[in-house]
């Protein structure tokens, strides 16, 4: 067993070797957009160990940002930068995907009207396919109305609310079943002015019947990796 | 400001309420381990090798076969006793047939969500990981737990009581049969675990394990309980393979971990003893050729499971899709199922090119299939280290679901033990000590190979230069088998897309 000492000193060199590094923790943030019409790269986001990062996400289309492992949510609001921000403290590798939709169980609450009235405006919704299938662009003119935040826009599949948004136009996921698009147009805490517009889907080779559990098939799209090397 | 704050809130809602339908998207069993930095993958490379000539040399002087290793009677002792008494073994039974249960009625009846199902973390991480370190680091623990040879030796005993004579077996088990039923049912295992997309699937698994135990039920009806769980009950034999680097052994007379000459002599005559790790690879007969096959099948499975995360593995599976998906529906299932038939191929034919080598070196006269056989066992160690390396965070942090499960292990809502709302801690392994515990260990293994192989060859050989010379190809196979180790683990983790 003589041996024993010369592989202790061995691995004590492996050991110094691979333990070089360290330093004072930072602050790092990522940007990353979501287009929903073409799919996306993949990106790594490097980070060392207790270090503060920020992820700075902007997207096209509806849908939520999440951080496996550290397992953060966030749902992205169309045509603003979401951010959140979290402290590295686990090492590892952790992807950050993107899921479509904000599924499709949030049904409409009772709405008030808004105090103020839309005096001549008109509400328009287009719906055009994309690249990648099951995704539509929806795009609503509505002439004389500004998306500002308070003035804002809600979009309804077969009755159900899918999504609030600030942007004319956006893509958003559709059920291969779904049937009727609705826009409405909300003003201050979610009043509604009572300006809509609808479209039917077409069926694009399916009927919409026998569709089961179609909410249930969450797509999941990946956007990169954090990764937390030990510092 | 409040105008922000007033938007944000109904979305948080819609978050919630969403949050709900994404859980199904992450399947069970995520990695996040980070690829072993290339200083250290170089630092552990060179020191397998060093290391090799250290234990060669070792050889050459001193030669000890160690056969008769030390060891220390725990029955001796009033604690051992107590800890081998027929109530605590029973007891170790009953919580066996009690996790069978369990585990049947909660993947049957219990939540779809393969992270709120005690089925999935059971099976992937306790049994197929915990379980197997426990059985290296502390005994062979599944010989006790083992519900269906519980079941079925508790259903024995009735009979002998109600008929007043022994159950007997219906038919003898066939010689020539020997363990290939379990290396075909370790390839279906390792089917499941690798590359089916639906192995996290709750009501699936509990298909399969009560499928499994129809098997297992009424092969021991027919051939007699021993007889099956020596042969055909394929996790009593990769349990006892891992068990030979154990600390403790069973003994009746030469019998090693051998429950059926343990339970056929007296309690004065069984033994329960200490002794070193790695020691028992020295235990006993060499393996029957099967049960060699299956320690191949088992280090050659366990290495594709983290080849095929890769990405050199993922470009040739997605410039081969049209020939695999040609195949099958799923080009990555067809090219995973491939390559866990190539790979334990690839490795056996190594292993017997080896094998050819070292008679010819060693200048004997035995067979190509006695060579193999005298050699298998030494490969446990180096299939174990590459396991620990490959699994050690995985069962230190998606070990952690069963702190939740088991408060609601029906996904029923309960709070038995106040667990319920248990987040899982992912800090709890630094990258860093999974590194030097996954390169540690794959240096110890590749150390404990070659000291074994060595041993092995001095059995089998004339002259003790006969069996050094025949070591030649066999330290080259075993630094190769360990490099294939080293670099996977220095390669980051890849998923299909």
């Amino acid at each position: 067993m003589r041996f024993i000492p010369y592989a202790l000193i061995a691995i004590a060199l492996v050991v110094t070797a691979a333990s070089c590094g360290g330093g004072e923790p930072e602050q790092v943030a990522f940007d990353v957009a979501i287009r929903g019409d073409s799919p996306p790269g993949e990106s790594t986001f490097e980070a060392k160990q207790g270090d503060g990062v920020t992820f700075r996400v902007s997207a096209d289309i509806v849908g939520a940002v999440h951080l496996h492992g550290y397992d953060i949510e966030n749902e992205i609001e169309p045509g603003h930068v979401t951010s959140f921000s979290l402290t590295a403290d686990a090492t590892g590798r952790f992807a950050l995907t993107f899921h479509p939709g904000i599924g499709g169980h949030a049904h409409e609450e009772e709405a008030s009207p808004c105090d103020s009235q839309l005096d001549g405006v008109t509400l328009a919704l287009d719906v055009e396919d994309t690249a990648t299938p099951g995704n539509k662009r929806i795009t609503v003119d509505a002439p004389g109305f500004e998306f500002d935040g308070d003035n804002h826009w809600h979009l309804f599949v077969d009755g159900k609310l899918l999504a609030m948004l600030n942007e004319p136009s956006v893509v958003v996921p559709i059920d291969e079943g779904a049937q009727m698009l609705r826009a409405s147009l909300s003003g201050p805490d979610h009043c509604v002015y009572g300006v809509e517009a609808e479209a039917m889907l077409s069926p694009n080779g399916h009927d919409g019947s026998g569709h089961a559990g179609g909410n249930d098939a969450v797509t999941e799209i990946l956007l990169g990796h954090l990764v937390v090397q030990p510092r | 400001m409040s105008r922000r704050l007033a938007w944000a809130a109904p979305l948080a809602i819609i978050a919630v309420l969403a949050s709900g339908e994404t859980a199904h998207a992450h399947g069970f069993g995520e990695r996040y381990d980070l690829p072993v930095p290339l200083s250290l993958y170089v630092g552990g490379a060179g020191l397998v090798v060093a290391l090799s000539f250290v234990v060669a040399g070792l050889f050459v002087r001193s030669g000890a076969t160690a056969a008769n290793y030390p060891r220390y009677n725990l029955l001796g002792t009033p604690v051992g006793r107590l800890l081998a008494s027929r109530p605590l073994r029973e007891a170790m039974r009953t919580l066996g047939v009690a996790i069978l249960g369990l585990y049947l009625v909660a993947g049957f009846a219990g939540s779809d969500d393969p992270n709120a199902n005690p089925a999935p973390v059971l099976t992937w991480v306790w049994f197929w990981v915990g379980l197997a370190y426990a059985s290296a680091l502390v005994g062979n623990l599944w010989a006790l737990l083992n519900p269906w040879s519980a079941l079925f030796g508790w259903a024995e005993r009735v009979w002998r009581t109600l008929r007043k004579r022994p159950l007997m077996r219906l038919r003898e088990y066939p010689d020539w049969l020997g363990a290939w039923p379990s290396v075909g049912l370790f390839f279906v295992f390792a089917w499941i675990e690798i590359i089916d997309p639906e192995a996290a699937s709750p009501s699936r698994l509990a298909t399969l394990v009560a499928v499994y135990s129809v098997l297992t039920l009424g092969g021991m009806a027919v051939f007699g309980r021993h007889a099956w769980t020596k042969n055909a009950e394929v996790f009593s034999l990769v349990f006892g393979l891992m068990a030979r680097l154990s600390p403790t052994e069973t003994r009746a007379g030469e019998a090693v971990d051998d429950y059926e000459a343990l339970e056929a002599v007296g309690p004065e005559e069984r033994q329960w003893n200490v002794r070193w790790w790695g020691t028992g690879l020295l235990a006993g007969p060499m393996p029957s050729f099967p049960l060699a096959a299956l320690v191949v099948l088992v280090l050659a499975s366990v290495t594709f499971d983290g080849l095929r995360e890769t990405s050199p593995w993922i470009s040739f599976a997605s410039a081969g899709a049209s020939v695999f998906g040609a195949l099958g529906d799923n080009p990555f299932v067809v090219a995973g199922t491939l390559g866990l038939i190539a790979t334990p191929l690839a490795f056996g034919a190594a292993f017997a090119g080896v094998a050819w080598l070292m008679g010819r070196l060693g200048q004997g006269n035995a067979s190509l299939a006695l060579l193999m056989r005298t050699s298998a066992y030494a490969l446990i160690p180096i299939a174990l280290a590459y396991h620990v390396a490959h699994f050690l965070s995985f069962l230190l942090i998606q070990g952690q679901f069963i702190i939740p499960i088991a408060s609601d292990p029906f996904g029923r809502g309960w709070d038995l033990f106040g667990t319920a709302g248990y987040v899982v801690d992912i800090g709890v392994v630094n990258a860093r000590f999974a590194w030097f515990a996954g390169v540690a260990a794959i240096v110890l293994g590749h150390v404990a190979g070659i000291f074994a192989a060595h041993a092995y060859a001095l059995r089998l050989f004339a002259s003790r230069s006969a069996a050094l010379r025949s070591q030649y190809p066999m330290l080259a196979l075993m630094v190769g088998y360990t490099m294939v180790s080293l670099w996977i683990v220095a390669q980051p983790i890849t998923e299909p897309p």
